[in-house]
């Protein structure tokens, strides 16, 4: 874990990155927040590569999503039609260009927040006022998320194992494959979440009105110039697009 | 190679970032054979399972499936080939009812329904058809994921800690299921376990993990 930069920089990195990315339409002011964060991503040692290859399988869906967005988008240059169907067209490309930088940049988000400890970020949660039940659930919910993964790689190799051969599908049958994925995943959350809340009661949780931590944050340097770059950086991009 | 000989290990070797589990491990896996892999906790043996079943890459080595390396068979041929039994049986229950469950690869393939009266008789689930799967003791689950797996009339077994979570009785009848698959039907199995009961009442061989290889001792 890297632990040279203050949790609060990285919320503030992320929050101001991932709030940019949502507001704004013009793709290359997209992609510069893009780009910055990056930049935070690799300076906060996040494991980007590990990130987007472990999400590899759904590169295609990505790109699905290119051309579905373009077939319900009429606006702009037809660039691919079949039979009056507009199926490609340049505002749509550009739609689903700007729709994968998003996610992108969610994506490294949550690969920046799980730098920190677990513990630490709870603790940041709390100094800048979010309830302790709220950030405690937030850093479980960051916890459980790979088990999840996990678990639904399992049933698709339990599922293929059965000796179904999903390539060799139709695309009806194809869904209704992966819709099997969920039960099992629904079922074994649901049954972490109620063994979890269990195991909290016990431990007493909640007993005491004000809560006492281990932990201590204090803000160096280092954070107070993240944070001020990154200011700046949203200013001069809100700048730029807005006024 | 073993004229029985169905799953050979040749010179498998495999880590798991920095730390070697496995260090050119070879041997071979007979048909109408138990073997009982044990090994400390966290020594591999899911691992070394997964790895056999082309789940898992080896860093170094191949697992040979009558002759022919594992991972040019897609992952239905295996499962056709070998049945592989979860740690967790839910992993591998994800219909609503007993019945739908046993009749999942028949919905995806054009094959005829295959009948299950049989082989729900063997396993005491027979009473269940119209049960949820989801309302199913941790006994009956793994019951009914071992009848799954053998409705595909697979050749071996690989069975990862099948006692776990079951009394008394049902171990017994485990037991008796694993000893009647091998005479009966010739069925060779590989099962993961630290069960005593289980290593006296069907092992042939012991496999034990030790120093990142694999130990084999003869049970009397």
């Amino acid at each position: 874990m890297n632990d040279k930069f203050d949790p609060r920089t990285k919320l503030f990195v992320v929050l101001i990155t991932s709030t940019l990315i949502l507001v704004l339409h013009d793709i290359r002011m997209m992609a510069a927040v893009l780009l910055f964060q990056f930049i935070f991503a690799l300076v906060f040692k996040a494991k980007i590569y590990e990130t987007f290859y472990k999400l590899r399988r759904f590169i295609s869906i990505l790109f699905f999503l290119i051309v579905i967005q373009s077939i319900f988008d009429n606006q702009g240059n037809t660039i691919l039609a079949i039979s009056n169907i507009t199926v490609l067209t340049d505002q749509g490309i550009i739609k689903g260009i700007a729709y994968i930088i998003r996610l992108t940049t969610i994506i490294m988000s949550g690969a920046i927040l799980v730098t920190s400890e677990q513990s630490k970020l709870i603790q940041a949660l709390v100094l800048i006022k979010v309830p302790y039940d709220l950030a405690l659930m937030s850093s479980m919910g960051i916890r459980f998320l790979p088990l999840l993964i996990e678990q639904m790689k399992d049933t698709l190799t339990a599922i293929q194992l059965r000796g179904v051969e999903i390539e060799k599908q139709n695309l009806r049958d194809k869904l209704s494959i992966y819709a099997y994925i969920f039960t099992p995943v629904i079922v074994s959350t649901l049954k972490k979440a109620k063994s979890l809340s269990l195991s909290i009661e016990m431990r007493a949780f909640r007993l005491y009105e004000k809560r006492t931590s281990l932990v201590k944050l204090e803000l160096a340097n280092i954070d107070y110039y993240s944070m001020g770059i990154s200011f700046v950086f949203a200013f001069g991009i809100v700048l730029t697009s807005f006024l | 190679m073993n004229k029985n000989s169905f799953i050979q290990l040749c010179d498998i070797s495999y880590k798991i970032k920095e730390k070697i589990l496995f260090e050119e491990v070879s041997f071979n896996l007979n048909l109408g054979e138990c073997v009982v892999l044990v090994g400390k906790n966290g020594s591999g043996k899911t691992t070394l399972s997964k790895i056999i079943m082309g789940i898992l890459k080896p860093a170094f080595g191949t697992v040979k499936l009558l002759d022919k390396d594992i991972r040019d068979y897609s992952l239905a041929e295996r499962g056709r080939e070998i049945g592989y039994c979860f740690q967790n049986p839910e992993k591998q229950i994800f219909n609503p009812t007993v019945k739908e469950e046993l009749l999942f690869y028949y919905r995806f393939t054009k094959q005829k329904e295959k009948d299950y009266t049989e082989i729900t008789k063997f396993f005491n689930i027979d009473h269940l058809l119209e049960s949820k799967t989801l309302t199913l003791s941790q006994g009956e689950k793994q019951r009914l994921a071992l009848a799954i797996i053998l409705m595909l009339e697979p050749k071996f077994l690989i069975l990862d800690e099948p006692s776990t979570g079951l009394d008394y009785n049902n171990r017994a009848q485990l037991y008796s299921i694993i000893n009647r698959l091998k005479v009966e039907k010739n069925i060779g199995s590989l099962i993961i376990s630290h069960d005593k009961a289980l290593i006296n009442s069907c092992a042939d061989y012991i496999y034990r993990i030790k120093d990142r290889g694999i130990e084999i001792e003869r049970q009397v």
